[in-house]
């Protein structure tokens, strides 16, 4: 029984394979501040087949789901409905931004990539904040 | 008349642009692929501006900020990037930067609403 629960548990973190996404904008900035991570902010939109997916192909790749679970409290809102700040700005979808945790635009990305790609964004952002350039 | 002239002249100019920003795409596929990701990835790792930095900077940009990476450095080093190739690249790079409007992966630059 005890190995059954150790293997069920082991399993879960395992396929634990999907971004931990907050309920809205508020509460992805709360816990972003309450566990020292940075922000990751999915805009979608209506009928955005690149959203679509972005979201359930690339952003359902393991290694993407843990550094980004590891590092971003993350929410997705969708245009024209949800609240979020205005500066996030999304002439298309899907958008991207990257924020610190007092809601300061790290990088950003607009569009569809796949796994190999959606890296070195991961990547982009990283150097920037290290560097503290704020576009 | 004029307005034919007109067209072909953009067709051309139109043609030629995106021939050049082809040929820096297969620059930017040889050269930098590898460690930056496909070549819209590379592209977007800056803006306009600051691809435009960069090249002000040093007169052979892209070598300069590998100066630290022997392993960059032997790739960019080689016969084949030459003045041209690498004015090409530029373009390319810039034509396509962050802020320049393109958009991987969607319908032409029409992506999503
Ligand atoms: C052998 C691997 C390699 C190759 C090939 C390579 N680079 Fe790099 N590049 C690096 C590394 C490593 C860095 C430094 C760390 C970083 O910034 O990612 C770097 C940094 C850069 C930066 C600075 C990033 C920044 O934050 O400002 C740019 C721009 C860049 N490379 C563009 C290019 C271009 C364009 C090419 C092709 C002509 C190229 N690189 C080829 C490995 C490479």
């Amino acid at each position: 029984m005890k190995y059954f629960l150790i293997l069920l548990a082991l399993s879960f973190s395992l396929f634990a394979d999907s971004i931990e996404w907050n309920k809205d904008y508020k509460t992805a900035v709360e816990i972003a501040k309450e566990t020292d991570k940075l922000l990751f902010v999915f805009i979608t939109s209506k009928n955005c087949k690149f959203c679509k997916k972005l979201k359930e192909t690339t952003l359902k790749d393991k290694n993407i789901v843990k550094k980004i679970n590891e590092t971003y409290s993350s929410v997705i809102v969708m245009k024209d409905r949800d609240t979020f700040p205005p500066k996030l700005n999304a002439k298309a979808t899907p958008m991207l931004y990257f924020l610190d945790k007092d809601e300061n635009i790290i990088d950003y990305s607009l569009g569809y990539w796949d796994v190999f790609d959606f890296n070195f964004v991961l990547k982009d952002v990283q150097k920037r904040y290290l560097k503290g350039m704020k576009k | 008349m004029k307005n034919i002239f007109l067209s072909i002249t953009i067709l051309l100019a139109a043609q030629n642009l995106y021939a050049y920003s082809s040929k820096g795409m297969k620059v930017y596929k040889k050269m930098c692929l590898s460690c930056h990701g496909s070549p819209y990835r590379g592209a977007k790792m800056h803006t306009i501006d600051e691809w435009e930095e960069i090249y002000e900077a040093s007169k052979t940009p892209i070598k300069h900020l590998h100066k630290s990476d022997a392993e960059a450095l032997k790739i960019l080093d080689a016969d084949y990037f030459t003045k041209k190739k690498q004015s090409y690249l530029k373009d390319f790079l810039i034509g396509n930067a962050k802020d320049a409007g393109s958009v991987p992966g969607c319908d032409g630059n029409y992506c999503g609403s």
